[in-house]
């Protein structure tokens, strides 16, 4: 028994700096079938009614899948969904066909009844040219489009533009069966407004019989965005099928309209919505799986950023240089100790000298008279000569003295910085070490 | 209860800055001195809006090309924690058709944008003051027609002196009005620390390159002197594969446009 999932939040960012939520989501539930539709109407400024496009392609998905549902009844064409090929894409292509020629109709009548102001036509700069000739006027109401339409037998999936449509099948396993248009990256998609639309929407069809699905998720971007990597996104939705496995589908589409909020500030900042449905029954099954599967995620994840951390690290040899800058600063150290030695040696010496002649010549030693009789040099001027020599190198003591404390002060912050990096990448490394050990324990299990 | 947490701390999208520098003969002495001096500083600022932005990452890429090109950040990205700026020299040709090859090969995923869903569209730097000595209209035609990456980014050029070939660099940006000529160094050197802020506080706002590219012109005409800097230079027809069309998708970005900073 499926119950639907439904919950949408204006984006942190929108709210901040006062735009309207561009996203819309609606479910519809019956006894035959149910449907949901997650619609993200475009930031760009050319699209200022987008808010209006993502609701009016919610309104006329849910009306358009509930007639192709009845239609497939009554005319017993429900087998041709199961066929790859020609048929079913046609099939498929009418439905989708439907919903944009409605869509365009519709936004149409709202332009016509409601003009563009001149504040939604200053944002759009680059198309007003075109909008001004009564071109391509759906643009003013650009949005994407995820829809699904859940039966008794299969479950078939429509997109146009970006966002993710996440399917939990028979193991366990989060897969997207629809296929990604190239065409949608970074932050530029597709849309519903776009003159090849219908060529370029995709869909898939799941025939429960072989291949049950315990669980679908449509998001919007802003779900999507809030990670670093897809597997990480499965997680979150792992995580919420274990809480909706502990309070019930209405518990967790309670939890998500009062976490969503928080969900868009600390991940993407944009509208936020999900839709989707489980099968709370069958979920107990799944949880030890979801949770060994989302510790691995994690791990795998962190192994994965310290790798690219420590890459970084390497990347334009910084280590390198702040080693030699710290070696720089050491043998700076050295050579001032060094010059501090041998000035302080050379002024001892010169000091000790200058002292004994002093006293030499105030005791009027003999021996101290021959000699300075024999050596002509050694006149009244050597004491003068010792007493330079001793003031010069009184000076290079204290010029060295100086330099080696500036040499000391200076290899403090040097030191700090490679010794902080240095650990720093030491810490990755280890860290890497053990989440790898960890890995291949968990995997062991 | 769901445990998001661990998930918030790799939230942030990463938005690489590109420099694609030219060191050819023409940028020895003080250019280069010039171009050294501001991506030490540069990379200082880049910290602080790098440590500052909520929604983005900075990581930094450097291509220099001259008779050949070479990526000095040869492992790929690095993050700004661990940019360290060892001076470059000038010497050799301007081989803009070498620097055009090296970036269609690593900007893809699997090369050095190696994440489904982690990065932002880049925003590429150029730099030269010449002219271009390889074919580099071949290697512009098979980036722009095969790196969706390339195609998407915002690109901005500095044109330095009067023999930089602001044509080339129309074609290569895609953009006549992203061409900002420059000719004294000191304005280089501020010009350079300018548009790296600019265009990573824009960038890391998820917007198509024409609309980032007009708000990072915008703001730098807010900052700089207008007396010292050229920008709508008329000269030269940009080729119009690298503005985005109506065709060429729709950008779904979520912050107001054209918001200054100090």
């Amino acid at each position: 028994m499926y119950d639907m999932v439904h919950a949408s939040t204006q984006g942190y960012d929108h709210i901040k700096h006062d735009i309207p939520c561009q996203d819309s989501g609606q479910f519809y539930e019956s006894d035959y079938c149910k449907i949901f539709v997650v619609a993200d109407g475009h930031g760009d400024s050319n699209c200022p009614r987008s808010q209006i496009g993502s609701e009016t392609a919610c309104d006329i998905s849910i009306t358009e899948m509930k007639k192709f549902y009845s239609d497939l009844v009554d005319t017993g064409w429900e087998e041709k969904l199961y066929i790859e090929g020609e048929e079913r894409d046609l099939l498929v292509r009418q439905l989708f066909s439907s919903i944009v020629a409605k869509w365009i109709k519709a936004v149409n009548e709202d332009l016509d009844s409601r003009p563009l102001t001149e504040k939604e036509k200053s944002g759009c700069d680059r198309y007003i040219d075109s909008y001004e000739k009564g071109e391509r006027l759906e643009h003013i109401y650009g949005t994407t489009l995820i829809a699904g339409l859940l039966t008794n037998n299969y479950l078939l999936l429509l997109q146009q533009g970006d966002g993710r449509c996440v399917v939990f099948d028979k193991d366990g396993n989060a897969i997207q069966p629809i296929p990604w248009d190239e065409k949608c990256f970074a932050n530029i998609t597709t849309s519903l407004c776009d003159e090849d639309s219908i060529q370029r929407f995709r869909y898939a069809v799941v025939k429960l019989l072989d291949d049950p699905v315990i669980a679908c998720f449509a998001g919007s971007d802003g779900v999507e965005d809030a990670f670093s990597s897809m597997d990480l996104m499965y997680s979150y939705y792992r995580e919420l099928l274990i809480y909706a496995s502990e309070n019930g589908v209405e518990g967790l589409n309670n939890y998500l309209s009062t976490s969503l909020p928080e969900f868009s500030k600390t991940g993407s900042g944009d509208d936020v919505t999900i839709g989707g449905f489980i099968d709370e029954d069958r979920l107990l099954d799944y949880i030890t799986i979801f949770k060994r599967n989302n510790k691995i995620v994690h791990i795998e994840s962190r192994i994965s950023e310290l790798e690219d951390r420590i890459k970084s690290m390497n990347g334009m040899g910084k280590l390198d240089a702040l080693k030699k800058r710290f070696e720089d600063a050491k043998n700076e150290i050295n050579e001032a100790d060094k010059e501090l030695a041998v000035a302080t040696s050379l002024y001892d010496s010169y000091s000790s000298n200058l002292e004994k002649y002093k006293q030499a010549k105030n005791d009027g030693l003999e021996w101290f008279n021959i000699v300075s009789n024999l050596l002509k040099e050694i006149s009244p001027s050597y004491q003068e000569e010792l007493e330079k020599k001793v003031l010069e190198y009184k000076e290079k003591k204290e010029q060295a003295e100086l330099r080696l404390k500036k040499a000391k002060e200076s290899i403090i912050p040097i030191e700090q910085e490679y010794r902080e990096y240095l650990e720093k990448k030491e810490s990755y490394e280890k860290e890497k070490e053990e989440a790898e050990q960890l890995l291949i324990n968990l995997r062991n299990s | 209860m769901p445990d998001i947490k661990e998930q918030e701390k790799i939230a942030r999208k990463l938005l690489p800055i590109i420099y694609v520098l030219d060191t050819s003969g023409s940028m020895s002495g003080d250019r280069i001195a010039s171009v050294n001096a501001a991506m030490n500083e540069t990379v200082e600022v880049l910290r602080d809006v790098s440590n500052n932005n909520p929604t983005a990452e900075l990581k930094v890429g450097v291509l220099k090309f001259a008779s050949g090109a070479e990526w000095i950040t040869r492992d790929g990205f690095v993050f700004l924690e661990d940019f360290f700026w060892n001076d470059i020299d000038a010497g050799g040709l301007t081989d803009f058709g070498s620097a055009l090859d090296e970036l269609n090969d690593k900007m893809s995923r699997s090369k050095y944008l190696d994440s489904d869903v982690g990065y932002k569209v880049p925003v590429i730097i150029f730099m030269s003051d010449g002219e271009p000595t390889d074919d580099y209209e071949t290697a512009l035609n098979n980036v722009l027609s095969s790196n969706k990456w390339f195609k998407a980014s915002t690109k901005i050029a500095i044109a330095i002196g009067d023999d930089a070939n602001i044509e080339v660099l129309q074609k290569i940006v895609g953009n006549k009005e992203a061409v900002i000529k420059v000719d004294d160094n000191e304005t280089l050197k501020k010009l350079i620390r300018v548009v790296s802020v600019t265009a990573s506080m824009i960038g890391s706002k998820s917007k198509t390159d024409s609309n980032s590219t007009n708000d990072i012109i915008s703001s730098v005409k807010g900052v700089m002197d207008p007396s010292t800097i050229n920008i709508d230079i008329p000269t030269g027809t940009p080729d119009s594969d690298g503005d985005t069309n109506i065709d060429d998708g729709w950008s779904d970005s979520d912050d107001p446009w054209g918001e200054s900073w100090d």
